[in-house]
């Protein structure tokens, strides 16, 4: 099992609350589908973009930092790839110094 | 042929060279967050370009490891 820190940004338009129920659904994906687990997760807010993603100008990130095994990071990619409201998942492996 | 005299404006003044120090090795950093879109900016031109170490006088190490973090940043719209 490795360490990852996880964020996604969602379309603000697709969604009807700050995404606390988009993020209940991705630790529960993460928990019992690819058999990791929650270290800690955060919703970063609604954002500016620095620059524009898919003509949109801003979105709300959720920051997650989870464990899970090396052979999972691209399903889990794949889960959430032709997903309309997901504009951005990037899983970055944990390497602050604790 | 006389050379003219240089008044005091026209004389070059000399440059003072201060010795440049790492910011983050004075602060201790021991990780730059990709996420502190405060400090990368600092670190880049108008156009989102990674400012040389030359100029900011960042160490090495820590040079690694800010363009790192602002690629990271990149990808994630959070700097230019």
């Amino acid at each position: 099992m490795k360490k990852y820190e996880t964020i996604v940004i969602l379309d603000e338009k697709l969604i009807d609350d700050d995404g606390t129920k988009f993020l209940k659904e991705l630790e529960t994906v993460l928990t019992k589908d690819l058999g990791g687990n929650i270290v800690k997760s955060e919703i970063m807010g609604r954002r500016q973009f620095a620059r524009e993603i898919n003509k949109k100008k801003t979105g709300i990130y959720l920051d997650i930092t989870h464990e899970m095994g090396a052979d999972k990071v691209k399903p889990l990619r794949d889960k959430y790839t032709l997903n309309e409201t997901v504009l951005r998942l990037q899983s970055y492996s944990y390497d602050r110094p604790e | 042929m006389a050379f003219a005299k240089k008044t005091g404006n026209q004389r070059r003044r000399k440059k003072i060279i201060r010795p440049k120090i790492c910011t983050f090795c004075e602060a201790g950093v021991k990780y730059i967050d990709f996420k502190d879109v405060e400090i990368l900016r600092k670190y880049q031109t108008e156009q989102g370009k990674i400012h040389p170490r030359r100029i900011t006088g960042t160490c090495a190490n820590h040079q690694k490891m800010l363009a790192a973090a602002i690629k990271r940043a990149r990808v994630i719209a959070l700097v230019m």
